[in-house]
């Protein structure tokens, strides 16, 4: 018995493994924190240092710092951005995964009407 | 030179404590490339190349590079200052740390940390340039290399040299020059060489430093009050632009631009330096040595022109005194110079709106306080009507200063409506220079209406009927002080005014606008009414020019009398003014003219009497809304008035109707 339309198969998402994902973005965040932390206490410790610090040698340490502290605080920025996408893409995958799970229900659910359709047909045409 | 000073001991805690910090972050870098890692195979569509991992690893290398060149400059304060005890305050000059810290660190020495050594070149070379004649001093500089682009080495050269020496090298230079004595090539490389010096040195100076304050300089560096001693003196400042000049318009510290504009823009100008001194004037002349002033003023103009703070940092450090922005505006004279002076101004007035300093205006109409009277800003928006922004050699304003000035007025025109009112109150109560002021303000709208986004506005401000006011200024003056020729005059410098509402309509697309039609009828109307003034100031003085004929002279004799000087007023504005310029006709309408004539009468006992018996004064409304709309109903109520007059009364209206 031929069906009268045979659908493509549904082809599924590779799988995503949603805990690896999770802890790397946490990674990451923590990685943020621990940056910001350190340009606190680094611009806290700077405070101290410069006590009684006087001169040329004091001008370079206050461009030198602040370009660190600068550095840290954009690469703190951009691991929290980073940690962001990769939650994205554990969004944008599970709902890729649950759309080709519906995609494939509703096949299935078709291919069965059509095959109750062919039998009955057939069994109409053989007569009792 | 300078001490240096730290306390080592806090030095090297720093260092160390950085590190430890260091060592936990890599931990946390670790732990991320570990879970990147993971998730590579298992994640697709992530991002898990680990790029910030990568970025804090640099991040923290640069932390760990920095804890250990602090580590070395407290080692290093230790080893200049031998008598340091663990924990105290160890000294040394500067000159002496970076000696020893080139011994014991050379890799360090760089940058800032070998100032002090660059510098010390830069003075050393700064006293043989000295000594030096200028064909040597060229040659000192040339075998200099690259090293006269070391902004250190740059600011050691001036401060060696000293205002007195630089004055005295770019004089010599000039006079050896002038003889012929020094070719033109080597002339033109020395002062190349100086304005490179001045540039590099230049950047020295923090472009954050505050420009409204005198700059100190704590050690190296450009010394800003070397620009200061130069401004001082002909030869300093004639030195100064030579310095200046041969450079193309760049971008300086704001601090330097101030001090830059300060010495050469506010004082004596390269032609009064050059008449009042014995300075070589070269062999191009006087002319040659003016034009190198020329291109300096230039080249600082354009520097405020293109450095807001700079040009606000300028007007806001001479409080008190003349303006630099009327200064600089003054001093243009291209059509190019007005527009980066007009890119200056704009500066002054933007900066101070951003600052605050414009808004907390009010109109003291409204009965707030005016917090910018005494301000700089007050000053600079106040002095726009009087200076001279219109050139009398006929230049048109640039579009770039027109542009400017009409949003200027756009933007504080409830200032500027209070400034002409004072302006005028001033005039009335002085009662002799409506002439200047009014000209003033003829030609700064002149000037305004060229181009004219906010013509409207501006057209409404002037639109302020005021004709009343000068008449009654003209009634109140002392008889037989003044007379048409007065009038003639004012009215004549109005003129433009006039013509550039018309022309500015014209260019906005705006001509049908009756808020630019009503002011250009308002002060076309001050013919008539002015000449009523003087009719009635007149027949108020014994042998004015319409008294002499009053007492018992017939009607007619007064009526030409009356009509007389209004048509003499109409005649002497067509001709030519000094320049020999056109100047436009003033066409009144003719029932303005026949409103004040009908008014003289009513004032003149015999005439006013007959007047009276005969008819009503006619209704000065018709007579306006002809002079406006010219209907026909209108003119049919008009011409049934004038049926009615006696043919003497008709005969005085006649020459003013047949004007048209």
């Amino acid at each position: 018995m031929t069906l009268p339309f045979q659908p493509p198969p549904i082809v599924f998402p590779p799988p995503f493994d949603d805990g690896a994902a999770a802890r790397l973005a946490a990674t990451l965040d923590q990685l943020a924190d621990a940056l910001r932390s350190m340009a606190v206490r680094e611009t806290d410790r700077a405070h101290a240092t410069v006590v009684d610090w006087r001169g040329f040698t004091r001008r370079w340490f206050g461009a030198q710092h602040r370009h660190v502290i600068q550095t840290l605080t954009d690469v703190a920025n951009a691991a929290n951005a980073e940690a962001a996408s990769v939650r994205q893409a554990a969004v944008a995958a599970a709902n890729a995964q649950a759309t080709a799970q519906a995609a494939f229900v509703a096949q299935q659910q078709y291919l069965a009407q059509q095959q109750a359709e062919a039998l009955a047909a057939a069994a109409a045409t053989a007569g009792p | 030179m300078t001490t240096s000073s730290a306390r080592p001991d806090r030095l090297r805690d720093h260092a160390q404590r950085t590190q430890a910090d260091v060592a936990v972050v890599r931990d946390a870098v670790a732990t991320v490339a570990r879970s990147a890692a993971v998730a590579s195979d298992r994640c697709p569509g992530a991002p898990t190349s680990g790029t910030a991992g990568i970025r804090a690893a640099m991040a923290l290398d640069e932390a760990t590079g920095l804890a250990r060149d602090v580590a070395q400059i407290g080692a290093l304060f230790a080893a200049a200052d031998a008598n340091v005890s663990p924990g105290a305050i160890a000294r040394s000059d500067d000159l002496a740390l970076a000696s020893v810290l080139a011994t014991l660190y050379p890799g360090l020495s760089t940058g800032e940390l070998s100032a002090p050594l660059d510098h010390q070149r830069g003075l050393e070379i700064g006293r043989q340039l000295e000594e030096a004649t200028p064909k040597d001093a060229k040659a000192i500089l040339d075998d200099l290399g690259s090293a006269i682009d070391d902004p250190e080495i740059a600011a050691g050269i001036l401060a060696g040299l000293g205002a007195d020496g630089l004055t005295h090298l770019v004089h010599e230079a000039d006079r050896e020059r002038s003889g012929l004595a020094f070719d033109l090539l080597d002339h033109q490389a020395l002062l190349a060489h100086l304005n490179n010096i001045l540039n590099r040195a230049a950047t020295t100076v923090s472009d954050q430093a505050n420009p409204l304050s005198p700059v100190r300089v704590a050690t190296g560096g450009l010394d800003l009050a070397l620009i200061a001693r130069l401004g001082r003196t002909p030869l300093g400042r004639e030195a100064m632009r030579a310095v200046v000049a041969p450079g193309s318009p760049t971008r300086l510290p704001t601090p330097v631009a101030v001090a830059l504009a300060e010495a050469l823009l506010l004082g004596p100008t390269s032609m009064d330096d050059l008449m009042t001194t014995d300075y070589a004037p070269g062999p191009g002349g006087v002319s040659d040595r003016g034009d190198r002033g020329s291109r300096a003023e230039r080249q600082l103009i354009d520097l405020l022109a293109n450095d807001p703070v700079a040009a606000y940092a300028l007007e806001m450090r001479h409080a008190h005194g003349p303006s630099p922005t009327h200064t600089i505006l003054a001093r243009a004279h291209s059509q190019d110079d007005l527009a980066r002076a007009a890119a200056v101004l704009d500066h002054v007035l933007n900066t101070a709106v951003e600052r605050g300093w414009a808004q907390p205006w009010h109109s003291p109409r409204t009965g707030e306080v005016a917090l910018l009277e005494s301000t700089p800003v007050h000053r600079v928006l106040a002095g726009l009507i009087d200076v001279t922004i219109y050139r009398d050699s006929g230049q048109p304003t640039p579009p770039a200063l027109s542009n400017v000035l009409a949003r200027v007025v756009d933007t504080h025109l409830d200032f500027f409506a209070e400034d002409l009112e004072s302006h005028r109150a001033r005039d009335r109560a002085s009662g002799v220079e409506l002439t200047g002021s009014l000209t003033g303000t003829a030609r700064f709208f002149e000037a305004v209406a060229r181009d004219l986004p906010a013509l409207a506005s501006v057209a409404a401000t002037v639109a302020r009927p005021d004709e009343h006011g000068i008449v009654d200024m003209l009634a109140a003056h002392p008889p037989g002080t003044l007379d048409a020729h007065d009038i003639e005059e004012v009215l004549a410098r109005e003129r433009p005014l006039v013509d550039e509402l018309r022309r500015g309509a014209d260019a906005a697309g705006r001509k049908d606008d009756m808020r630019i039609l009503l002011p250009v009828r308002a002060v076309t109307g001050l013919l008539p009414a002015a000449a009523s003034a003087v009719g009635r100031a007149g027949g108020a003085a014994a042998g004015g020019p319409v008294g002499s004929l009053a007492g018992g002279a017939t009607g007619r004799q007064v009526g030409t009398a009356v009509a007389d000087p209004i048509r003499r007023s109409i005649e002497s504005q067509v001709g030519h003014d000094d320049d020999d310029r056109e100047l436009v006709a003033v066409h009144p309408s003719p029932y303005r003219a026949i409103e004040a004539a009908v008014g003289v009468m009513a004032e003149d006992d015999a005439w006013g009497q007959a007047l009276r018996f005969t008819v009503d004064v006619p209704d000065i409304g018709v007579l306006r809304r002809l002079d406006l709309d010219d209907r026909p109903a209108d003119r049919t109520r008009f011409d049934k008035w004038l049926a009615l007059q006696d043919p003497v009364v008709a005969e005085v209206f006649t020459p003013l109707l047949t004007r048209h």
